[in-house]
């Protein structure tokens, strides 16, 4: 079979849960895509550099509905665990009026994560489990009313708490904007919780207990805080051109030939170059 | 090849040990996320590193282990092995000392997958050879900051 290959530069990018890229979904809709690939860029020093296509290791793939939506991800030995071999990692989605309402991820074990909208308070609730259905995690995204944007973050994690370790991490995340830059600080706080808290957090589908639940345990005295901070700058047609973190700036070249990724830090350098291919068979 | 003398100077993470956690230092320590901040918060070798792995999320678990290994430091391709996870089976809780150097390994693999030498050595190299490559890579980062030598050590000899 022939592959029609296109080479649209993406319109938006960027990191979400689990690293999802975010696709501009109106441009593969509208030019029937139903395919991306993720290629690394190699050099001829590669000896699999002449394989087909030359000069490119594909690294994941990406596939697409008839509206746009990502339903799957693949990448081959994608996950790493050290004294292991590694796994393939496949990612779902699944959607419902055109929001998403689950999305499973299977590597060295297997998580699913569903989404509750509560529009009224512009909230979306994520709720993750682990494959015996029993809750590990939740996520309130609070969204601005004027325009849906992501304004703040709270998500708690408690997937490894036992009888002798009652520890959650709590990551807090603001989001600001400012004309062309996005400036996301998390705070990650490990936080000692009650029996009574936990089983809030496993078993309620209440939105205001578990925001309640939440305000309380984020007061909490923390065992451990970490702050994090990263920019999001923007070029004029809305495409993210460079993140800058604390030690390290990861810069979004786009051209006619895909998007290019390289990245530096500031002690050793390093690069890399990845493109994205997308096809429509 | 390391001098003898090289080879005792580097050995300080015993040392440090010992400093934090005196007459306990080789007492069962408890299995907990607790337990992984003070020892990683305690000892200057492990926080000094700690940035050094992207802050990686450190975590104990109800698991005694994995088939034999003690501790896992997870890393995915969605982002670019970039970012660790660090998961303590509770057999790496059998002593102070013994967790101290499990940190400072598991720390080799998580500061060896952010700084991406992982990315660009998996770029020219297959899954399984990447992987050997990164095993050997934690060992000789633990011995080269005060951990012990490795070249008899199982795990190791496996993934020569």
């Amino acid at each position: 079979m022939r592959n029609i290959k296109t080479t649209f530069v993406l319109m938006l990018l960027s990191l979400k849960l689990f690293a999802q890229i975010d696709f501009p979904q109106d441009v593969i809709a509208k030019n029937g895509i139903v395919k991306a690939s993720k290629y690394l860029v190699i050099s001829k020093n590669n000896p699999n550099y002449y394989k087909k296509p030359a000069g490119l290791m594909l690294q994941s793939e990406t596939l697409f509905d008839n509206k746009g939506h990502v339903i799957s991800v693949f990448s081959q030995n994608g996950a790493v665990a050290s004294h292991s071999d590694s796994k393939d990692l496949k990612q779902y989605y699944f959607y419902k009026d055109d929001k998403i309402v689950r999305m499973s991820r299977v590597d060295f074990d297997s998580i699913s994560v569903e989404y509750l909208y509560f529009d009224k308070k512009n909230i979306t609730f994520k709720i993750k489990t682990n494959d015996k259905n029993e809750r590990i995690g939740l996520e309130l995204i609070y969204n601005d009313s004027n325009n849906g944007e992501e304004i703040k973050k709270l998500e708690i994690d408690f997937h490894n708490t036992t009888e002798l370790n009652n520890s959650v991490n709590l990551y807090k995340s603001t989001i600001t904007y400012s004309k062309n830059i996005k400036k996301l600080k998390v705070s990650r706080k490990l936080i000692n919780i009650s029996k009574e808290q936990l089983n809030t957090l496993k078993s309620s589908i209440e939105i205001e207990k578990i925001e309640n639940e939440l305000s309380v345990i984020e007061k909490s005295t923390a065992i451990d805080v970490l702050n994090f901070q990263t920019l999001f700058i923007y070029n004029k047609q809305k495409q993210l051109i460079k993140e800058v973190l604390q030690d390290r700036k990861i810069e979004y070249t786009y051209n006619k030939k895909g998007l290019l990724i390289s990245c530096s830090n500031n002690n050793k350098q390093y690069s890399f170059i990845s493109k994205f291919i997308y096809s429509k068979e | 090849m390391h001098k003898m003398e090289d080879m005792f100077a580097k050995n300080r993470i015993d040392k440090e040990v010992n400093t934090a956690y005196g007459a306990n230092a080789d007492s069962a320590a408890p299995a907990t996320d607790a337990t992984l901040v003070e020892m990683k918060n305690s000892l200057p070798t492990l926080k000094g590193i700690y940035p050094k792995t992207g802050y990686a999320a450190i975590e104990s678990s109800k698991l005694y282990s994995i088939g034999s290994a003690e501790a896992k430091t997870f890393a995915y391709d969605t982002d670019n092995y970039k970012k660790s996870n660090i998961v303590f089976y509770r057999t790496a809780f059998s002593s102070y000392r013994n967790l101290a150097h499990t940190m400072l390994h598991e720390f080799g693999h998580a500061v060896n997958f952010y700084n991406m030498n992982y990315f660009n050595y998996r770029s020219s190299q297959s899954a399984s050879a990447s992987n050997s490559w990164e095993e050997r890579q934690a060992f000789k980062f633990a011995f080269d900051n005060g951990g012990r030598p490795y070249q008899n050590d199982p795990w190791y000899k496996a993934n020569q």
